[in-house]
């Protein structure tokens, strides 16, 4: 096959030589591209002939014409141009790139045109990143991308983010996508922690066909992360500069009720937390414990505060900065960047501090290309112990919670608690990480058709964690209450180390004129491993060391695992293209891991894709109204198993509780197992796209349409499941189940304006998805896969999310009121809602759609931008509004001044008439409470709660000075900016700001912080 | 394509290193053995210890407080005890006890199962049929039917299908049968010896305990499981109780308490304390743990059941089982449920706490290393003076029931004083004077329960009725106190296809099988 191309490559090429004749004058001039940089290797052909000459290094060209030919000018990625011969030896064109001919990188690094990728994906460019200086990258996508869900599942110094493409269509809970990160598998972790200016762009690849080659980890999607590849002026060195400062500060808080106070059954109770007491009347009340004499009471105002917890937050303060270098030519690039982020947490005394280093390099040379990257972040958190939001969420509103602020848990105003500000100082834990990631690779370009890349990485992963308690010793010990807290220390190492190597060999051959045929043959080597090790004690022997020899017993905490995982593939991946309108891709990889039994290790997936371009095809019905047309469709299949882990199929003994006891030790079974005979789970996706371009106006296409429509079945899910505690198991990870998920997007992007000085550019999304469970096991039609949990890891409470056969997935499932069949609340003689131990459906966690919007306005060298979004139909369990009811916080706790009442639309058991005689809630202050705590607050139903939520994500404003100030300065750009993040959250009136219903992920729960919103000012200056 | 071939074979030879098994060869977990190799002496310790402790602290709350002996501390705490004086039964309550009990007790099971060509198990073997047969038992009683049959099966049977209580009975007996005639059989003389991986004992004098003993142990739990069953009166269950009976009136029972102890420590670093002390007691330091200690108080009840006031006869036990707080009540309790205000002179008085018998009133080693009571001589002594009483077995009541009421005075290091001769003349207390025997036996069965196994006395009381003055919880909005507890959250979440539904009413209206009072 290769002597037969070359031979036809000879023939091409000597067909050219022997076309030149009769030359009459020599035109020359420069190609170069739209930032006027050179473009060399650029053609130039006399139309009409085969007449042709290239660019050199520096673009120029020069070819002998006869006066009146045309020149064409082309260059691969650019839209190519025409010019007529006139008098003017000298033509100099500047090529616009061809937007239609875009590249994107797609799987294993490779490049395909817009037009031949085959299923859904979206495009997020730097700029439109860091447009509101979101310092985390993976929050800076939230809203950007119809399909995709940011979701921050927890507040405070380092949030967690789940990244959700297409909902969650696996029961098995792994419905992360993947991150690769310059063609590297990486982690959300590493994405979190990268400088968001050192990215170029970032590829959402919605569909699974492009993730069929990543394997295992893709079958959710696959984020394709580019980071700034040097520029093209090898010159010198463009430097780049960013600097930000962010304030964050509370959000919004919970609504409290404000009519009772500190109290216990209605009277006026100084030690406890709960806002049990009588109605607030003004007078003044001692409040809390004394302090700091055991007869130095504190009195206050019996009355509401509202947001009375406020004041414990501080604004906190987000410094960064970052600089870049970065040089190129068409040979090579190098890029260094630096940042360097400090953080003061809302939580008084809470810091981050990270600095990141990012250098990569490539050079081509003859037949090799050679690149690398080194990436290094290091950073540390020091921050209290979780529960200091929930903890001062239990006191009754008429606490001003600063007067309570020396630091000594004495001064508390509860005896049934510690006190916040002494755990603020007492009770800490400091992590220290280091991450190192090294990728190189190395392409050989064997001829015009072949060439093969190898490409490994190593990312080494080491964290260090040092939690401690200080002790305190209760010299009062009030009504028998003792305060005491024995001081302890834990310590925690944790290491890994993730190795990829893949090999690839990519053809590409002109089959015939019309038909190209691309193919990527490769294989793929990964090795995960890491090291965990913990050691912990307590009571300190010498208050402040936190060494294991200054524990006055024994260690009680001792944990030891280590974790080894392999897996490896081999995949094949054709392209055809016809004529540059018409393409096929197919995909084959077939996987082993190393984490399945011998008989299941091994799987194979495939996919296979057509992509069609009608106004390439017929080029008639390309005009100003259509400017561009795709349609594309794929069948996919990807197989995981990323639901087990190292060692997960054997059946483990553990150290029983307590062991060793004087020398006797002894293991009993894991309550956690997982089938042994587990196999990896299949998803099988089918999906159409149409992509147009409508409306082209000088020069313009204003109006951009995408659509896509799939439908996604995921069989044999690896899924930890809650079975019957009587198995003697409390967790078993079981192949369970199939579902069906049928969804789509919209995206439309208009360009309602746009002049010399003006352009408004606007997106809509618009995306929907619906899980529906078509089989959970063969014994059982429904399965528990989320609960709040105990330290043992037993459920609490009765809430929970399950997948049920024949309902939409996520379902909330909990305790609900009995209804009669009129839809009458049943009552007991008492006038409570019986409570009754069948759990019933009671919210779905889904939206019905998500609604993004995006702005961005230009006007001269003002740029504003904005991004909301708008989710609806689904709803969440509130804890948050459930603990507040506990504790007679809440506004429906307080109905009716907590007299008994009765109970709208109910009837008392066996009566068959709706009540109008049986009062709910009981006769005294302590019967309502009861009634409240254990009636009101057993029904899960009064606590879920409507999650719809519209959120102004991002909002920012920009200037850029005008170039012409910065002729005659050093200064290439100076850019400033101010922007806001979620600076507003509209909820609904039942979700009284108990949570964003976006964090927790479906069960709300109390975070570090309350949500919160921030404000930036930036400069960026380039030079 | 010379070329081809060069590529074919970096592939060919890239696949072969994968294919090489070796590769994928490193699944075998090196921070944890496996089930299977874990033999039954390496199980037998934890099995009995992660049981025990759910017996002698969540059940043992549990226990006191359904039957009228705990109270709750008002003067330090608003509401104690609040959703038990209620009566507050819902599938959340208590539920650890079904998650414990059913969950841990596979470890028996795994022992019973285990297949060794080598060593001979079946001492560990019928430890585990005794032990398990001890557990279930408390399941059965406590929520009745169930998963029997189908249980720990591991993930091949997560759903297991409910078995008739009253079938997982019959069932317990054959099990027990079994473990005693492994240990009769000389075919087992070869049986490797439990040693130290019995941490049980008798009286917690560690490793004093033999075969034999565990045969009487054996003999005890199928006595109370057949006894149990003595009220109802169809023929079918009177001929089974008389048929399994019959020839255990020569048989032995356990005469010492059986004591549970791992080696208890009360050294810093925690989780090794006798789980009593360590859950009513006190922390490593000294100081209180938890919230449990102050909790506590006596019922009203408890302290004049003892004290004279409800029956005439003073018994020395009171000050074993309560603290004197000295003044001006030297005993001093409160009803469930009730009011500080209600508390003599106005609340400011000082309640009773758990007491020195039981080693958690003051913060001690002896306390912290005492070994765990999982079933006295006492109880087993009233066992067998009921079952004489009922004509099951042959023997002297009289005898039986004095040495259940000796037994429990020594355990909790009570001197009679006169007691039993004063208690045996007052009708209702003493076997001699008892119009209603089988009363004064579940009486005194009902006072050597109290503080050390309340989930029995909470049973017997539900079987009998005893003791008959027993006074509800103030805050109770039920006629009755509940006589079982609902199916836990865990049933109704991961096993929703075979647990039956039922409603708070279920608690206190549908009884355990043998409850045919």
């Amino acid at each position: 096959m290769k002597t037969k191309f070359n031979g036809i490559l000879t023939l091409l090429l000597a067909f050219v030589v022997q076309l030149t004749f009769a030359q009459e004058k020599t035109i020359s001039g420069t190609v170069v591209d739209e930032t006027n940089l050179p473009l060399p290797g650029a053609t130039v052909v006399i139309k009409g002939t085969t007449t042709g000459a290239a660019t050199d290094i520096d673009g120029k060209y020069s070819i002998s014409a006869n006066k009146g030919d045309v020149l064409s000018f082309s260059y691969a990625g650019y839209l190519s141009q025409e010019a007529t011969i006139a008098e003017s030896n000298t033509i100099d064109i500047a090529l616009e790139p061809d937007s239609l001919e875009e590249v994107v990188i797609t799987a294993l690094g490779i490049k395909r045109k817009v037009d031949a990728v085959t299923s859904s994906n979206q495009v997020v460019k730097a700029e439109t990143l860091t447009q509101a200086n979101n310092p985390d990258v993976v929050q800076g996508l939230a809203g950007k991308v119809s399909g995709l869900q940011i979701n921050t599942t927890s507040t405070g110094l380092t949030p967690n983010t789940d990244i959700i493409l297409r909902g969650t269509s696996s029961i098995s809970g792994g419905n992360n996508a993947l991150i690769v990160i310059d063609n590297v598998i990486s982690t959300s972790g590493t994405l979190s922690s990268l400088d968001p200016n050192s990215i170029e762009s970032v590829n959402v690849m919605k569909g699974a066909s492009g993730a069929a080659l990543y394997g295992s980890q893709g079958g959710n999607g696959v984020i394709i992360v580019t980071t700034k590849q040097g520029t093209k002026d090898g010159s010198k060195f463009t430097i780049d500069l960013n600097s930000s400062t962010t304030f964050e500060e509370v959000a919004f808080l919970p609504q409290r009720q404000d009519r009772f106070g500190q109290g216990w059954e209605g009277e006026l109770d100084w030690t406890d937390q709960g806002a049990w007491g009588p109605e607030f009347d003004g007078s003044t009340q001692v409040v809390g414990m004394p302090y700091p004499g055991i007869t130095d009471w504190r009195f206050g105002a019996y009355e509401h505060i509202e947001d009375n917890i406020k004041p414990f937050f501080d604004t906190g303060v987000t410094y960064q900065n970052s600089v870049s270098l970065a040089s190129g030519d068409k040979d090579g690039y190098i890029n260094l960047s630096a940042n360097k982020q400090d953080v003061e947490g809302l939580v008084p005394g809470n810091t981050y501090h990270k600095e990141f280093f990012n250098l990569n390099a490539s050079k081509k040379a003859g037949k090799f290309q050679v690149g690398g990257v080194v990436r290094y972040i290091t950073d540390k958190t020091d921050r209290a112990a979780n529960g200091t939001y929930q903890r001062l969420s239990q006191g009754a509103t008429n606490i001003r919670v600063q007067d309570y602020s020396s630091g000594d848990n004495r001064d508390n105003w509860t005896l049934y608690a510690t006190s916040p500000y002494w755990s603020l100082k007492n009770q800490r834990a400091v992590t220290e990480s280091n991450r190192a990631e090294v990728q190189g690779n190395i392409q050989y370009f064997l001829n015009d058709n072949i060439d093969i890349v190898l490409r490994s990485s190593a990312n080494i992963y080491e964290s260090n964690t040092l939690s401690h308690n200080n002790g305190f010793v209760d010299s009062e010990v009030i009504l028998g209450t003792d305060r005491t807290i024995l001081s302890r220390f834990d310590k925690s190492k944790f290491s890994s180390r993730r190795l990829y190597s893949d090999l690839l060999v990519n053809f590409d051959y002109d089959l015939t004129d019309d038909l190209n045929l691309k193919t990527t043959v490769g294989g793929n080597l990964g090795e995960i491993s890491f090291d965990d090790l913990r050691l912990g004690g307590q009571d300190l022997t010498i208050p402040g060391i936190y060494s294991i020899d200054n524990i006055s017993g024994e260690p009680d905490n001792k944990f030891q695992n280590e974790g080894l995982e392999r897996t490896a593939a081999v995949y094949a991946a054709p392209s055809l293209d016809y004529k540059n309108y018409l393409f096929l891709n197919l995909t084959g990889r077939y996987e082993w891991t190393s984490t399945l039994s011998e008989d299941n290790r091994g799987f194979f997936y495939y996919s296979g894709g057509l992509s069609f371009v009608p106004t390439k095809a017929f080029p008639s019905i390309k005009g100003k109204a259509i400017q561009k047309l795709k349609l594309s469709a794929s069948y996919t299949t990807t197989g995981n198993a990323n639901g087990v882990s190292a060692y997960d199929i054997n059946r483990r003994a553990v150290q029983a509780g307590g062991f060793p006891y004087n020398g006797l030790n002894s293991f009993i079974q894991s309550t956690n197992a997982t089938d042994a005979d587990l196999v990896n789970e299949f998803v099988y996706t089918s999906e159409f796209n149409i992509n147009a371009d409508l409306l082209k106006i000088n020069n313009k296409s204003r109006i951009s349409l995408d659509f896509a429509y799939y439908i996604q079945n995921n069989q044999d899910q690896i899924l930890g499941t809650s079975p019957s505690y009587a198995s003697g198991l409390t967790n078993a990870t079981i192949n369970v189940g199939e579902t069906e998920t049928k969804g789509f997007e919209i995206d439309l992007g208009l360009t309602p304006v746009k002049t010399d000085n003006i352009e408004w550019n606007l997106n809509v999304g618009y995306s929907t998805a619906e899980t529906m469970v078509k089989k959970v096991t063969d014994t059982s039609d429904e399965v528990l896969t989320r609960f709040y949990q105990s330290g043992s890891g037993a459920q609490v409470g009765t809430v929970g999310v399950y997948a049920i056969e024949g309902e939409e997935y996520p379902i909330i499932k909990g305790t609900a009121y009995t209804r009669d069949d009129a839809g009458r609340i049943v009552l007991d003689a008492n006038g409570n809602p019986i409570r009754s131990s069948d759990l019933s459906i009671i919210g779905k966690l889904n939206p019905d759609y998500i609604l993004n919007f995006g702005t961005n306005l230009t006007y001269k060298n003002f740029k504003l931008n904005a991004v909301l979004d708008y989710r609806t139909g689904h709803s969440f369990f509130s804890n948050v509004a459930s603990n507040l009811n506990e504790i007679g916080g809440t506004v429906e706790s307080a109905q009716n001044g907590r007299n008994s009442f009765l109970f709208p639309n109910s009837t008392v058991q066996g009566s068959n008439v709706t009540n109008t005689n049986v009062l709910t809630g009981g006769a005294t202050a302590a019967d309502f409470q009861s009634y409240v705590q254990s009636n009101y607050g057993y029904f899960d139903e009064n606590f879920v709660l409507d999650a719809t939520a519209v959120k102004l994500r991002e909002l920012s404003l920009t200037y850029n000075v005008s170039s012409k100030l910065l002729e005659k300065t050093f200064i290439n750009k100076l850019e400033v900016g101010v922007s806001g993040r979620n600076l507003y959250t509209w909820l609904p009136r039942e979700n009284r700001g108990y949570n964003d219903p976006e964090l927790g992920t479906g069960l709300g729960n109390y975070g570090q912080t309350p949500p919160t919103r921030s404000y930036t000012v930036s400069l960026n200056l380039a030079f | 394509m010379k070329t081809i071939y060069k590529i074919a074979s970096v592939f060919f030879i890239a696949a072969s290193i994968i294919s090489c098994e070796s590769y994928f060869d490193v699944n075998t977990d090196p921070n944890n053995p496996l089930v299977s190799t874990t033999t039954p002496d390496i199980i037998l310790p934890g099995a009995m210890t992660t049981t025990g402790t759910t017996l002698v602290s969540q059940m043992n709350r549990l226990g006191n407080l359904m039957t009228g002996n705990w109270g709750g501390n008002v003067i330090n705490f608003s509401g104690p005890f609040d959703s038990e004086f209620r009566y507050d039964v819902t599938s959340s309550f208590y539920d650890g006890v079904w998650n414990n009990l059913m969950a841990r007790t596979a470890n028996y099971t795994n022992i019973i199962n285990y297949s060794s060509t080598d060593v001979n198990y079946n001492n560990h073997k019928a430890v585990s049929y005794i032990m398990r047969a001890f557990y279930t038992q408390y399941l059965v009683d406590l929520y009745g039917d169930q998963p029997y049959s189908e249980r720990h099966l591991g993930t091949a049977g997560l759903n297991p299908s409910y078995d008739n209580a009253q079938d997982i009975y019959r069932a317990l007996v054959t099990d027990l049968n079994m473990a005693i005639s492994m240990i009769n059989d000389p075919a087992n003389a070869d049986a490797l010896a439990l040693g130290a991986s019995n941490v049980m004992q008798l009286n917690g004098t560690l490793g004093n305990m033999s075969m034999n003993d565990w045969k009487a142990f054996a003999n005890t739990v199928k006595l109370r499981v057949l006894l149990r069953q003595s009220e109802m009166t169809d023929a079918a269950t009177q001929a089974h109780i008389t048929s399994e009976l019959n020839g255990l009136s020569t048989a032995d029972f356990l005469s010492d308490n059986l004591t549970l102890n791992p080696g208890y420590s009360n050294d810093s670093g925690n989780g090794r304390q006798n789980p009593f002390y360590a859950t009513f007691g006190f922390e490593t330091n000294g100081s209180f743990a938890n919230t449990n200690n102050t909790l506590v108080a006596p019922t009203t009840y408890a302290v004049e059941l003892l004290d004279g006031t409800l029956n005439g006869v003073n018994d020395p036990r009171l000050t074993r089982l309560w603290t004197n707080d000295g003044n001006p009540n030297a005993f001093q309790g409160i009803a469930q449920g009730d009011l500080l205000g209600n508390l003599p002179l106005g609340g400011s008085t000082i309640l009773s706490r758990l007491g020195a018998g039981l080693g958690v009133d003051v913060p001690s080693d002896a306390g912290a290393t005492q070994a765990a009571y999982i079933m006295t001589a006492a109880e087993s002594y009233f066992l067998q003076a009921e079952a004489i009483e009922r004509g099951y077995i042959t023997g002297s009541a009289q005898g039986s029931f004095d040495n259940g009421v000796n037994a429990s005075m020594a355990l909790l290091g009570a001197t009679d004083g006169g007691y039993l001769v004063a208690a045996n003349a007052t009708n209702g207390i003493g076997y001699t004077a008892s119009g209603n025997k089988i009363e004064a036996i579940i009486y005194q069965k009902y006072v050597a329960l109290t503080n050390i196994n309340g989930i029995e006395g909470w049973i017997e009381y539900s079987r009998t009725g005893f003791p008959s003055n027993l006074p509800l919880s103030l805050t109770a909005t039920t006629a009755t106190r509940p006589v079982k507890l609902l199916y836990p959250v865990s049933e109704l979440s991961g096993n929703s296809a075979n647990v039956p539904s039922q409603s708070t009413s279920d608690a206190f209206t549908s009884k355990i099988f043998w409850d045919v009072n």
